[in-house]
């Protein structure tokens, strides 16, 4: 197999070799240690579960359903690694049962999302980063541990339309925030204190629309002198961890970020990139948002969609009766995970069986892109195909769809 | 299918301009999804006795189902949370109804049972990435009852311009019927001529159709020309979809001109018209150039054209144009989205409001109206809004009112900043009054034909069974807001007003022929330069018959 | 009809109650009964009838009283526009939302968003205020457009954020962020504003009666002692009975000028002691 796509990071390589073998991946060409880790040998669990015993997917299908059509408050969360297909019926089930609804993003990207919500963005997809940019400015962050390839495939190294020399016509600056520093290879650096870098940020917009400001520290002396340096480059690229680990960033930062690209675009242009993790988080957002008009943090308790960002699928522990975590149960958040402590629980996704905690229903499911085809985004939105090359456990978007007519027939209350 | 398969609509009034049936008492037959000469005695009948009987409405030039229509859906919490839309009480066995929300830029099922709740039955997305392609199909998926498919945008593409710029117009033709049918797209869309690129590469903009682009050796012209050909060449089904260079901007006429003569002869749809008929200059002012623009179209059959009027209140910018949504942001404030397009085009987005007490709102409003009181041949001047950029479609029979009703026209004149529309022909006093037979026109015999879809936009043997049946009512805003019924493909969505039932609608899209020797230079230029594999490039299973490329 | 129309609460709330659709300020018109049979939906339970959960006296009145603690109640008194709504206790999230006239009084604490994107009339808050006080919704550009919004005790971050005209006092502390982005409109606070006030702001005034220490994007300008604060402060201590001293009506006030990275045409006013 040759072109598929990894669902490793938000990069979303799609130019990855794969050799089976016996029904195995023996072995990837052009995956990075993500990319190897996520696919793995392509082995995971089939199986079914109700309350710790094996049982068929028909039976754990209608014990799902039992559990959620109660009436009683429920959380529907989208987790990583599900095609967009399954994110699809997953929404749709939570239309259905008036339930919560969010996704990995309300504990990650949210700030971002919000200040894009309230000021817009400016952006470009990886591929105009790539034939494009000639100054691109690491915001606390070095990709090339959390996104291998971002460097090497996208932003950095090749040739692009506009950079007919590759890396030797970009250059590169480093703005080092405390311990989140940039590539230690970059050309130039500015350090900043953690306690600096929001009000940096707005040092230099206020630079790039002309203001001048006296009296500044020295981290904002210089940050005010990057401002200055950006305004003159062709096509600037800031790029910034949209996934930073909980609580590491002053949600400002993303309003100060997605503020300067703006601002950039008066005397030259500029994009900001948002790096975003792996398992198909972006495409959460973007089916979220065209069936409901939000990207996260849904309430259909009213009978239709209304937005509550500042009450994320963490801070509804008491306040939902039943859970359903469609997707790598896995790569739940832990405060997540505790919010829906006490309360049933149903995981219908990859390697469900092997939950962390007891859940009442488990329904081991195909991985998107492995198993199971259909589309993915990048975390430029851009979607991708995803072509399912080995036999697995039945793809989410159908036992979802199924959980779907179980729960509630066509009237719904 | 829960419809009944044979159906007769009795006693209604026709308007059929398509088969020249003006205001005709004539019984419809239906079956199996299409219209029929006759059924025989005791099938199920519709009384539609005194009412308007019409071919569904087909939109033109919408924004409704695309990666950038998302991305304004994303941008606009606000405007959701003000427009709840609970799931209507359909009818059993049409899968779940869904919630959503609505504004200016609605969720997908609400689009579509909004749409449908307006007796509109067709729908084009005018303007999509082809690299977001599969994006919009799967928004297609999600908006139901609609037959809908979508415009690919190639204006800015860079293949393009690398084979205009070394004169190989005809491997030009190849890449852009290779496209069309890799995405599975219903026409060809050109949006701001090589003004994207300018955008992209720091020159900005372009200023007219002979400006070197980004300092290349192509111009606007070339790549007008070399679509439009290539357009006609492959027998598309729909002319080359124009928006041309320095929308929004005084003066701009000037260049809309020069663009229609450049293509003198050629098929070619120039949209939203009205965003393109302003005199004046930039920096000085602001005028009406709608009369000179129109006659150059009344006096030119190969041409046609959609308004895109605005409407007094919410809207929302989106379009491919970003230069001209910098200016935008930049003079309104407001909040903006820009996306820079790998290889292909732009995406800007801007949230605006049309008010009557505003000098250019009121331009624009007067323009719009003036293009289609001039219009000669009404089979060429499309309704539109181009929805959400001046107005939501749901302004639609608020326009018709405008354009039915002289005495609701000069009254609504009254009240809007007059600054601008001195010696404006709407100023000056426009008595004409669509008739319902011209408002069946250019709402759906019209853009039907110039879409090419020979089964839609009329009422004979063999048509889909796309019907909207009208009450009739003094009020015309009202009689077109709330069609009593609503049938499409045969089945009864609407009935009594209400939706009752939401089938999925069908993909509209094309597939012409193309020397296949363009696929090994094409694979080299995804190799040099784009970010997905050439063979993972095309949208696989694009549902539905691709629609033939003759006319 | 009767002076006030009183609801107590039967028991304490289970689950959380959405009552945005209860049109307090419709009941002039409706019998004890009627008001009783009006829906709220309570998680968990749908609709449930109003007089279930309250004991209601009284009718057709425009002056109605909740007793008891209605944290748990959420957007009570959205889009009130005329009477009077008071709460004996505390009010949960969303106290007068999109108010546009009328008083709504809580005699307790209230929750996240109190007035938000208000319009028109008075909302007071005996105790102390969520986040957002009048502001704008997560990720919408506008806030309050107008009214006026008085905490007696502190307020939690973002006070005011995204207003665009009308004020928000707040007798106590200012959390983080009060007046974030606001695009017009006034934040008083008398006891101490914490940072980033003012933040991304396009224009309006924060008015700093206690410590305030002003982001680096915003200019010192001129100490002065401008009229209109006079006048304003005469008005809260006149009509909202809030602690004015003499020494603040006749004080004078360092000016900053901000925020640069945005409009730069809004202010900070700290009053300086001396």
């Amino acid at each position: 197999m040759a072109n598929v796509t990894c669902l490793g990071c938000g990069c979303a390589c799609d130019d990855i070799g794969v050799t089976v073998r016996d029904q195995r991946i023996v072995a990837l060409e052009h995956a990075c240690p993500l990319g190897e880790r996520w696919f793995g040998d392509g082995v995971v669990p089939a199986r079914a579960v109700v309350r710790g015993a094996a049982a068929s997917i028909e039976n754990a299908v209608t014990r799902a359903a039992e559990l959620l059509r109660g009436g009683a408050p429920a959380l529907v969360y989208l987790a990583p690694d599900l095609s967009t297909e399954a994110q699809r019926e997953a929404i749709a089930l939570a239309d259905r049962l008036r339930a919560r609804l969010d996704s990995v993003s309300s504990d990650t990207v949210a700030a971002g999302i919000l200040a894009g919500q309230r000021r817009g963005r400016a952006t470009a997809t990886l591929g105009e980063i790539r034939n494009r940019a000639d100054l691109l400015v690491f915001w606390a962050t070095d990709p090339s541990t959390r996104y291998p390839r971002y460097l090497s495939r996208y932003a950095l190294d090749p040739v692009g339309t506009h950079v007919p020399e590759g890396r030797a016509g970009r250059t590169v600056i480093a703005v080092d925030v405390g311990g989140n520093r940039g590539p230690a290879d970059a050309e130039a650096r500015v350090v900043l204190a953690p306690e600096e870098e929001v009000a940096a940020l707005g040092i230099m917009r206020a630079t790039v629309l002309g203001r001048k400001l006296g009296g500044l520290s020295r981290g904002l002396t210089a940050a005010a002198a990057l401002a200055e340096r950006m305004s003159r480059a062709r096509y600037v690229v800031v790029v910034h961890d949209a996934e930073p680990a909980p609580g590491a960033a002053d949600p400002e930062q993303a309003n100060g970020l997605v503020g300067l690209a703006q601002a950039l675009n008066g005397p030259t242009r500029c994009a900001l990139s948002s790096l975003r993790g792996g398992g198909n988080r972006s495409g959460a957002d973007v089916a979220m948002t065209w069936q409901t008009g939000y990207p996260f943090a849904v309430d259909f308790s009213p009978g239709h969609p209304r937005y509550r960002p500042e009450e994320s699928a963490a801070m509804l522990g008491g306040r939902v009766a039943v859970g359903l975590i469609a997707g790598a149960v896995s790569a739940v958040p832990d405060a997540v995970m505790r919010a829906l402590d006490r309360v049933p629980l149903v995981v219908i996704g990859p390697r469900a069986t092997e939950a962390p905690r007891a859940v009442d229903v488990a329904i081991d499911t195909a991985v998107a892109g492995i198993h199971e085809s259909g589309i993915a985004y990048r975390m430029d939105d851009i979607p991708l195909p995803l072509t399912g090359f080995l036999p697995g456990p039945p793809a989410a978007a159908g036992v979802l769809r199924a959980v779907a007519r179980a729960a509630a027939p066509e009237k719904a209350p | 299918m829960t419809a009944p398969e044979q159906l007769r609509i009795v006693g209604g009034t026709l308007h059929d301009p398509a088969n020249d049936v003006d205001g005709e008492m004539r019984d419809l037959c239906i079956e199996n999804g299409r219209i029929v000469a006759s059924l025989p005695q005791g099938v199920p009948t519709l009384d539609a006795r005194g009412m308007v009987v019409m071919p569904g409405g087909v939109d033109i030039h919408s924004h409704f189902a695309s990666s950038s229509c998302n991305h304004a859906r994303r941008l606009l919490p606000e405007e959701h949370a003000a427009d709840p839309a609970a799931r209507p009480s359909l009818q059993g066995g049409e899968g779940p109804a869904r919630s959503g929300t609505g504004g200016t830029v609605p969720s997908t099922f609400t689009t579509g049972y909004r749409y449908a709740g307006l007796g509109y039955t067709t729908a084009f997305d005018a303007a999509v990435a082809p690299i977001t392609a599969r994006h919009s199909h799967a928004e297609l998926d999600d908006t139901p009852i609609l037959d809908a498919g979508f415009f690919a945008l190639m204006g800015n593409d860079e293949y393009l311009l690398r084979q205009i710029e070394a004169g190989a117009r005809d491997r030009a033709r190849d890449y852009a019927a290779w496209l069309l049918g890799a995405v599975g797209a219903y026409a060809v869309k050109i949006v701001n001529p090589g003004g994207i690129e300018a955008w992209k590469s720091g020159q900005r903009n372009v200023a007219g159709i002979d400006e070197a682009i980004a300092g290349r050796r192509v111009t606007p012209r070339a790549i007008l020309e070399t679509l439009a050909d290539a357009v006609n060449t492959l027998r598309l089904p729909h002319p080359v979809h124009i928006h041309c260079n320095n929308l929004g901007q005084p003066g701009n006429s000037a260049t809309t001109l020069a663009t229609m003569e450049a293509l003198a002869g050629r098929r070619a749809h120039f949209t939203h018209l009205q965003f393109h008929c302003y005199g004046g200059e930039p920096g000085k002012g602001w005028a009406s150039a709608a009369t000179k623009v129109i006659e150059y179209v009344n006096s030119h059959p190969e041409i046609s054209t959609d308004v895109g009027q605005v409407m007094f209140g919410p809207a929302t910018t989106v379009t491919a144009d970003g230069p001209v949504e910098y200016l935008l942001y930049a003079s309104s404030g407001r909040k903006w989205v820009n996306i820079d397009l790998e290889l292909e085009t732009g995406c800007g987005i801007v949230p605006y409001a049309y008010k009557e007490k505003a000098a250019v709102s009121a331009l624009q409003w007067a323009v719009g109206l003036e293009l289609f009181l001039l219009a000669r041949d009404p089979w060429r001047v499309v309704l539109s809004t181009d929805h959400p950029n001046g107005g939501s479609f749901l302004s639609y029979p608020a326009l018709i009112q405008l354009l039915m009703d002289r005495t609701f026209r000069d009254e609504q004149i009254k009240r809007v900043n007059p600054k601008l529309l001195a010696g404006s022909a709407l100023a000056d006093g426009l008595a004409r009054e669509y008739t319902l037979n011209e408002i069946a026109i250019v709402t759906r015999a019209g853009p039907a034909r110039l879409l090419g879809l020979r089964s839609k936009g009329h009422l004979g043997v063999g048509a889909d069974a796309d019907v909207t049946i009208y009450s009739r009512d003094p009020d015309i805003a009202k009689m077109f807001s709330s069609p009593r019924y609503v049938i499409k493909g045969g089945c009864l969505v609407v009935e009594e007003g209400q939706l009752r039932r939401a089938p999925a609608g069908r993909r509209l899209h094309v597939r012409p022929g193309y020397d296949e020797a363009v696929l090994r230079d094409l694979r080299r230029h995804f190799d040099a330069y784009s970010t997905i594999s050439f063979d993972n490039y095309p949208v696989r299973g694009v549902p539905g018959e691709s629609i033939g490329s003759d006319r | 009809m009767t002076d006030e129309i009183v609801l107590t609460l039967r028991r304490p709330l289970g689950g959380t109650v959405d009552a945005a659709e209860l049109a307090p300020e419709g009941w002039g018109e409706l019998s004890g009964a009627e008001i009783g049979r009006r829906g709220v939906r309570v998680s968990g339970h749908g609709d449930v009838p109003v007089g279930e959960l309250f004991d209601i006296k009284g009718e057709r009145s425009i002056r109605v009283r909740f007793v008891g603690d209605l944290t748990g109640v959420e957007g009570l008194g959205s889009g009130f526009d005329a009477g009077e709504l008071i709460v004996e206790g505390n009010a949960g999230r969303e106290v007068g939302a999109r108010m546009r006239g009328g008083r709504i009084e809580v005699r307790g604490n209230a929750g996240w968003g109190a007035g938000l994107e208000m319009s028109g009339g008075v909302l007071e808050i005996r105790g102390t205020a969520g986040p957002r006080a009048g502001g704008a919704p997560l990720g919408a550009k506008r806030g309050m457009s107008g009214g006026e919004i008085v905490i007696r005790g502190s307020v939690g971050p973002e006070a005011g954020a995204g207003m665009r005209r009308g004020l928000v006092a707040v007798g106590g502390d200012a959390a983080d962020g009060a007046g974030r982005a606001a695009l017009a409109g006034t934040v008083v606070v008398f006891g101490r504003t914490a940072g980033a006030a003012g933040q991304w702001s396009k224009r309006g005034t924060i008015l700093a009666l206690g410590p305030v220490v002003p982001l680096a994007t915003y200019r010192y300008a001129c100490t002065y002692r401008p009229q209109y604060v006079r006048l304003l402060l005469k008005y809260l201590r006149d009509r909202h009975r809030l602690p004015v001293t003499p020494q603040q009506l006749s004080g004078f006030y360092r000016r900053y000028s901000g925020d640069l990275a945005e409009l730069g045409a809004g202010e900070i006013l700290a009053w300086t002691a001396e």
